[in-house]
């Protein structure tokens, strides 16, 4: 379909076999995808999917356009097989936006190449949960720019996670993250906006950007906090932030790590 | 074939081919309960709605085709429960408005059959499916 065109499947639509869709405009309301769904966004217009959807087998959600591209703007999805979004344009895909809880029960990968935009999971104080034992992680294509952010986001404890994009892309944690396994971030940019986080934390920048993070974030076991790039690094610009185990702060290049920034 | 300002199909059994054209300002509802035995033809080129099946379900045999070319949406099997296409659906938008499929669940389509995009193309407007269980081997 053209540019111009904005595809809405459902509400109260099946699927029993595999979707590929390519259109302008795409939300996703009310649907349940039994066999893989491709789905293909290409066109400028800003579209808000309902949610209420249920992925039984794998997606691939992919902005080529210019418009941002919301999924669970009121209601959660559930996500029973692996989900890759992909952001190749200037388009923001917004994942999980403002439905409670949406589901995912299998791995998450994540790509972006298209220089502004990016992948947004619980940013609209929508609300995701990550199976135990499974990822989010960057996908094939990589994560070379643009945002990846997780905000209200629940992991389990039972494996690492560890998220590694580009020079040029920045990772956000918060806020409201709730992150009960090891983390371990290597970005181009990382801002700490707000999360409560169990394991160990090893944040390591690569970039030239700078970064400012919000705070109110509770580390409960080591963090280790490496600026290899030259942009700073603001921790805790608006809000506390509480450390209850070592904390590490070592910068290897002309970037700075400001610490209790301003509380 | 009939042009019109504004039409309304309620309770018709049409057994040859149909082509219809609403071109008007008006927005018309059509009640629904209408069995199309042959190929159907639905063009709105106006800038007002025009619904199908707006209480009772209609019932396509052979291959219909959906044509949106002005501002004016195209509501197809909008309120009737089980709307059925027993052929291919085709759908084209040329213009701003749009065609929306089933407000109503239950709306049915027949194994081996699709809902596609016709000859003329959908480059503008918007596209809804609601309602719809898409059997195994169907594409859009």
């Amino acid at each position: 379909m053209g540019n111009a065109v904005t595809l809405t499947p459902g509400p109260s639509t099946s699927f029993a076999d595999d979707v590929t869709v390519t259109s302008g405009g795409m939300c996703l309301s009310g649907c349940t995808f039994n066999g893989k769904l491709t789905a293909v966004k290409t066109g400028s217009s800003n579209d808000n999917g309902s949610g209420n959807t249920t992925y039984n087998d794998s997606v691939h959600v992919i902005n080529n356009g210019t418009g941002y591209m919301v999924m669970s703007n009121s209601t959660r999805d559930i996500f029973n097989a692996p989900a890759t979004f992909s952001s190749n344009g200037t388009g923001t895909i917004y994942v999980a936006h403002k439905g409670t809880n949406t589901l995912f029960n299998e791995n998450v990968f994540l790509n972006s190449s298209g220089g502004g935009g990016g992948v947004r999971i619980s940013t609209g104080n929508g609300t995701a949960i990550l199976a135990d034992g499974k990822s989010i992680l960057a996908g094939n294509a990589g994560f070379v720019s643009g945002d990846l952010m997780l905000g209200a986001v629940t992991m389990s404890a039972t494996i690492p996670q560890t998220i590694s994009t580009g020079p040029n892309a920045t990772v956000t944690i918060g806020p409201a993250a709730q992150i009960a396994c090891s983390l371990n971030v290597e970005a181009g940019g990382v801002c700490m906006n707000g999360g409560t986080f169990g394991g160990k934390v090893s944040l390591l920048k690569t970039g030239a950007g700078n970064n400012t993070g919000n705070g109110n974030n509770v580390f409960s076991d080591s963090l280790s906090i490496v600026n290899n790039g030259t942009g700073y690094m603001v921790f805790s610009n608006s809000v506390r932030d509480i450390y209850n185990g070592v904390l590490s702060a070592t910068t290897n290049s002309s970037g700075i790590i400001y610490l209790a920034q301003r509380h | 074939m009939a042009v019109s300002p504004g039409v309304s199909l309620n309770g018709v059994v049409f057994n040859g081919d149909v082509n219809i054209t609403k071109n008007g300002a008006a927005n018309t509802h059509g009640s629904g309960n209408n069995t199309y035995n042959g190929t159907t033809v639905i063009t709105n080129e106006g800038t007002g709605f025009m619904s199908f099946s707006n209480s009772t379900r209609d019932i396509f045999n052979g291959e219909v085709t959906f044509n949106s070319t002005g501002a004016g949406v195209l509501y197809v099997a909008h309120n009737g429960v089980n709307t059925q296409f027993n052929d291919h659906v085709n759908v084209n938008s040329t213009s701003t408005g749009s065609i929306r499929f089933g407000n109503a669940a239950g709306l049915h389509l027949a194994a081996g059959k699709s809902i596609r995009v016709g000859g003329a193309g959908f480059e503008s407007g918007s596209l809804q499916l609601g309602g719809i269980a898409f059997p195994p081997e169907t594409l859009i």
